[in-house]
Formats: C-alpha cells, sequence, structure tokens
C-alpha cells in the first residue's frame, strides 16, 4: 500500500507536468492548442486522464492515511489493514463517481 | 526547529531536517481543500472553454495556490524518491537538481499560461 502511494505520487508527478505543458498549448492557440484539446478528447487520452484521476483519488486517500498515522492513531492491526481496503476500494470508487457526474 | 548542533551536523540523513516533514504535510493539507477545485477545473476545462474558466479572478487565484503547493509537494516527494534510490553521488545531485528545475518550472510555465489565457 505504501508502495502505491509511492507509484501514484510519481504518476502524478508527471501528470502534473503534463498539466502545465497542456495549458502551455492552450495559451500558445492555434495548432498546439488544437492538438492539446483532441489528445485530451481522444479515446487514448481520456483513458490517461480516467488512470490520473484514479491515481489522484488513491494518492489523496493515502495520504490521509499518513496524516491520521502522524497522529499516533490507526496503527492496531486491524484498523491498517482497514486501511488499507478502504484506500483502495474508496480510491476506485471516487473515481467511478467522478467520471459518473461528468 | 534547528538545533546549533543540527544545523552543525547538517540536519540529518536527508540534510533536510523537519523542514521537509511540516512541508510535505502542510500541503497536503491545503491539497485536502483544493483538489475538489482542481477536479471542478478538470471538469470544466474538457467540457468547455479554457479562457471562460479563467477569466474568473477567483479560478486564477485558487489555480495559482493550487500550481505552488502542488509544485512544493510534488518536489519533495519524488526528492525522498530519488533519495532512496540513487546512491551514485554524482548522478543524485543531477537528478535532485533536475526534480527541482522540473517541478518549478512547471509550476512557473502553468501560471503563466493560465494567466495569459485569463487576459
Amino acid at each position: 500500500m505504501s508502495i502505491a502511494h509511492r507509484i501514484t505520487g510519481a504518476a502524478l508527478y508527471f501528470g502534473a507536468l503534463a498539466a502545465a505543458a497542456w495549458l502551455a498549448a492552450m495559451a500558445s492557440g492555434g495548432d498546439a492548442a488544437a492538438l492539446a484539446r483532441d489528445a485530451a478528447r481522444s479515446l487514448p487520452g481520456q483513458a490517461v486522464l480516467f488512470l490520473a484521476t484514479w491515481a489522484l483519488f488513491h494518492h489523496m486517500l493515502g495520504g490521509m492515511r499518513h496524516l491520521l498515522w502522524d497522529t499516533g492513531r490507526g496503527y492496531s492491526l486491524p484498523a491498517i489493514e482497514w486501511l488499507a481496503r478502504g484506500t483502495l476500494a474508496g480510491g476506485l470508487l471516487l473515481n467511478l463517481l467522478f467520471w459518473a457526474a461528468l | 526547529m534547528a538545533t546549533p548542533l543540527a544545523r552543525a551536523r547538517g540536519l540529518g540523513a536527508g540534510h533536510g531536517g523537519t523542514g521537509h516533514f511540516i512541508k510535505q504535510r502542510a500541503t497536503a493539507i491545503a491539497h485536502l481543500a483544493l483538489v475538489p477545485f482542481v477536479l471542478y477545473a478538470g471538469a470544466a476545462l474538457a467540457t468547455g472553454e479554457a479562457r471562460t474558466f479563467f477569466a474568473s479572478p477567483v479560478h486564477q487565484a485558487l489555480s495559482v495556490l493550487a500550481a505552488i503547493s502542488i509544485a512544493t509537494h510534488m518536489r519533495i516527494g519524488m526528492q525522498v524518491i530519488i533519495e532512496d534510490y540513487i546512491h551514485h553521488e554524482t548522478r543524485r545531485w543531477a537528478l535532485l537538481a533536475l526534480n527541482a528545475f522540473a517541478a518549478y518550472g512547471a509550476a512557473v510555465v502553468a501560471i503563466v499560461s493560465l494567466l495569459a489565457l485569463g487576459r
């Protein structure tokens, strides 16, 4: 689970770089903006965005888990197992809800 | 929070003392509030026009705050990854530098772009 937190973090890092590049393309206008817009709306683009938001939800829930641990709570074995399940299930659920609402 | 002795000793293995620990938690907590906005922005940008979204000064302000907070958080996070896996000293310093440039450079690109879109 902690490696998932690290992996989603790394994925989001590159996602953030891509988001900045996307904004630059949109601001540049013309061909760059058209390319950025089309890429985001394409099927592979949408698939990447779906995975990116999933990574975001998973990383956010994992981060809340870490903040809880920082307060000294949630270290019992049952708590750790439930927190791990909650992060995994919650991340997936939030992502599905977000995309359904779009 | 660095004692004189900690300063003299170079602030522990990561050479950063408690600063990064606190900054990572502070940005994480800021993100709990900012992520809903970022998702809202993402949805608006996906369905509408970027210029319309960034015309609002409130959207611009929140986006700038998000960019700065995210840049800080991602830079520290990636720094920990680099320090954990890269032990060759020259390679590590090069990647740590690249990390800082990429994180803050991307934030500047994003901020300049969104302000231009909002003009």
